[in-house]
């Protein structure tokens, strides 16, 4: 039982420096620029699929093809 | 500029999987719950019965239907977000095949009694390797196309994975390691309290990183995705991250709240799964939030319906989990069917839904055209919505029923429901509405293959493909720790691997080590070699589905099974065999409670002894016939593993075993049953006939 006084411890001090670490790196700045990546992610607008393997544009609607439900600008 | 073309194709395969196998795993789902309203369900085959068909439907929900979708999922968002296409295509395929002959062979063996008896683990140890080739291919798969990406950030969805299979990598093997016997039986290197604590580090794990984080980062990917906005807080996506990695490793313990397991580490479990309560809540809050704003398209599009969903139920299972691993809360729901209906909640609720919103999306895309039918996506959701009702409030319901019966003490202090068939019979209708929520979301899973199929037929498949810059040389800018360790994958993957190490290590070793957590108990002895073919069978027909062995130290337990388990006493059992779920009663102390022809009638036909009872029938076992082909090797292994056995009893094992089950056979002819000696059935009764029973042998405790 012994190892108790061990084990409370030294999970509380890893749960701790981890907590402070991640409170010091906000206070740092450091993650001001976390704005980016989640923009880029949506940023796959030029991915296409190639025209030769879609048949009869006019009836597929190719028009709709990578936003068949958008309702309104972004 | 280049042209990079993604691997959509293996995209499109692991999609096909992940629905077929959708629909088997529910299917049996669906049996398995008319088993329990109507026994007759088991039709009296040895490979229909729950026992055994119970794990082909965890592991086909888990690995196949959401392992297969986990792939799909991964697959396509890693090759967007890294602008390269996937690594190997072979490899690919490698792993696609290989996967898929694993649940082939893996559902073979389960219905045939191969199993290695520790849940969501029962795969024996040739399909345990298979397994783990077949996820190192992944792993390396997925690496290499992350060393060779073209986008020096790695977005938050790809630290998921990389934990995922990090940490999937190393519970896989840790709790596998087993000695085998032969090619289809094999005993786990840990016993009793130990194999306990490895397997529930295992099997929360399992939940948390098989279930949960691999999911969060298809969220992380595909709302966003979906709802055209940007993620609401990419700040605390990263912290739902770390914090999620470092809290679920130590949780496990909560499965053995009041067992056997030493004191400190249900606490340690305890408190480390009410924490997790705040990295879950932050994550659901940040994916509901992503939704802001397109509350509006939610009337109108499906896949945000399911998303929106899915989402919430993560939070409800979030919620309900830390709930029920405090201590006194377990004390109520532990055993019952309230866990059954906590594990829906956050598979049905969590994970099919965000499978569903996922491939909704998916397939118009990589086909070029529109969803075959709105309105028949619409429906599914809301099908699904009522079958995912029916089915946990009929849990909550059962589950809290059964606990209280349980508890319930007359005004004279005795048990109020000594029989524990009358807490069985009670169930009765609320198996019935679980089974009709079962049918219910079973439904809605066809509706939508009918509905993929209709669009995939009007439509016609593609890859996508992406210009890219010609390569240049990455201006690198040291900054951040954080935005460092983001441009290094294997060091972070180092580092998590580190995080979990540390996590496993503090909370197994020290029952390894300190002798003091398991005093041995003198009178308990190894199992004969006939126990032990019998407590085989045991494992072999899934009886731990349904029979827990761990007496708590409760007064209502003490009252009616018996003196509680104490962790000595199964320093020879392996695997444990402690149960999560008492639908019948708890064995453990059933040993000399009934004669051997009570045995042998209950096992033949469960009705004759106990009405009522939702049991399946056993009477094959009377019919098979004893294979005593390994006993000696068993006897060996089990020596090797620590086991006090003689020389003596490893060479004449097979003599002993045939002199035990005369005696049984014998026993039984005095009675009136003739039963050959030579038949399965005996190996069964001597077990449980042994159960619990050395602990008396010593005296007063």
């Amino acid at each position: 039982m012994e190892v108790l006084f061990f084990l409370i411890p030294l999970s509380v001090a890893l749960a701790a420096g981890f907590t402070i670490a991640c409170l010091g790196s906000i206070r740092d700045g450091q993650f001001d620029d976390m704005e980016s990546p989640r923009w880029r992610v949506l940023f796959d607008r030029n991915e296409k699929r190639p025209e030769s393997t879609a048949v009869k544009p006019a009836a597929t609607g190719l028009e709709m093809r990578m936003k068949p439900q958008r309702s309104e600008p972004l | 500029m280049t042209t990079v073309r993604f691997d959509d194709k293996i995209v499109r395969m692991f999609l096909f999987a992940t629905l077929f196998w959708g629909l088997v795993g529910m299917s049996v789902g669906v049996l398995l719950a008319l088993q329990l309203a109507d026994w007759r369900f088991n039709f009296e085959i040895p490979w229909l019965t729950f026992g055994r068909l119970r794990p082909v439907h965890t592991n086909a929900v888990i690995f196949a239907f959401a392992g297969n979708a986990i792939f799909c999922g991964v697959y396509y968002s890693s090759q967007r977000l890294l602008k390269a296409r996937l690594f190997s295509d072979l490899v690919s395929r490698i792993h696609f095949w290989g996967w898929q002959l694993i649940i082939v062979l893996a559902a073979c063996s389960f219905v045939m009694g191969i199993t290695t008896g520790k849940e969501y683990a029962e795969l024996e140890w040739p399909l345990d390797l298979m397994v783990a080739v077949i996820w190192l291919l992944f792993a390396f798969n997925f690496f290499a196309t992350l060393a060779r990406r073209r986008e020096k950030h790695i977005y938050v969805a790809l630290w998921f994975y990389i934990g995922t299979i990090i940490t999937i990598t190393v519970l896989h093997v840790v709790n596998s390691l087993a000695i085998p016997v032969s090619l289809t039986k094999s005993y786990p290197i840990y016993a009793g309290v130990q194999d306990a604590l490895v397997q529930w580090w295992y099997g929360h794990n399992a939940v948390g990183f098989f279930l949960t984080t691999p999911f969060l980062g298809l969220m992380y990917y595909f709302v966003p995705k979906a709802a055209e906005r940007p993620i609401y807080s990419y700040r605390l996506s990263i912290m739902h991250f770390w914090a999620l990695v470092f809290l679920y490793i130590w949780a496990g313990p909560h499965h053995l709240h009041y067992t056997a397991l030493p004191d400190w580490a249900q606490s340690l479990g305890m408190v480390f799964s009410v924490m997790l309560l705040a990295p879950s809540w932050g994550g659901m809050i940040n994916g509901l939030l992503t939704l802001r704003g397109a509350w509006d398209r939610l009337r109108v599009d499906p896949v945000l319906k399911f998303f929106a969903a899915a989402i919430t139920f993560y939070g409800m299972s979030t919620f309900e989990g830390p709930l029920m691993a405090i201590k006194s809360v377990n004390a109520l729901s532990h055993y019952t069917d309230w866990t059954v209906g906590h594990v829906h909640n956050g598979a049905l609720g969590w994970v099919a839904l965000l499978i569903f919103g996922m491939v909704y999306w998916l397939v118009p895309r990589m086909w070029n055209t529109k969803l075959h039918s709105i309105a028949l996506a619409n429906a599914h959701f809301w099908l699904a919505m009522v079958g995912i009702l029916f089915y946990i409030v009929s849990m909550w319901a059962a589950g809290i029923t059964q606990g209280l019966m349980w508890k319930e003490f007359t005004a004279d202090g005795l048990l109020a429901y000594p029989s524990f068939l009358e807490t069985v019979t009670k169930m009765h209708p609320y198996y019935l509405g679980r089974a009709l929520g079962g049918v219910i979301f079973l439904a809605g899973l066809i509706m939508l293959i009918i509905n993929l199929a209709l669009t995939i037929r009007a439509g016609r498949f593609s890859e996508g493909e992406i210009q890219v810059p010609e390569p240049k040389p990455i201006e690198h800018k040291p900054s951040h720790w954080h935005a460092v360790l983001e441009r290094k994958p294997f060091l972070m993957a180092i580092l998590a691997l580190v995080v979990i190490t540390i996590g496993g290590i503090v909370e197994m070793m020290p029952t390894f080590l300190i002798k003091g957590n398991i005093p041995t108990i003198a009178s308990v002895k190894p199992w004969s070699p006939l126990e032990l073919e019998g407590r085989d069978i045991y494992v072999r027909e899934g009886c731990y589905a349904c029979h827990s062995q761990m007496v708590r130290p409760f007064r209502d337990e003490l009252a009616r099974y018996g003196e509680y388990s104490r962790p000595g006493e199964f320093i020879y059992d392996r695997p444990f065999q402690w149960g999560s779920k008492r639908t019948g009663p708890d064995l453990h102390r059933v040993g000399g409670r009934y004669s051997n022809l009570w045995h042998l009638r209950h096992l033949e036909d469960p009705r004759l002894t106990s009405p009522g009872s939702v049991m399946p029938s056993y009477a094959f076992l009377t019919s098979g016939v004893l294979d005593l082909g390994h006993i000696t090797r068993k006897i060996q292994v089990m020596k090797d593993l620590g086991a006090p056995y003689s020389e003596e009893q490893v060479r004449h094992a097979g003599r002993d075993a045939k002199w035990q089950a005369r005696g049984i056979a014998d026993d039984l002819r005095r009675n009136g049953v003739d039963v050959a000696p030579d038949r399965e059935i005996i190996a069964l009764i001597a077990y449980l006939q042994r159960l619990g029973t050395d602990i008396k042998k010593g005296g007063p405790l």
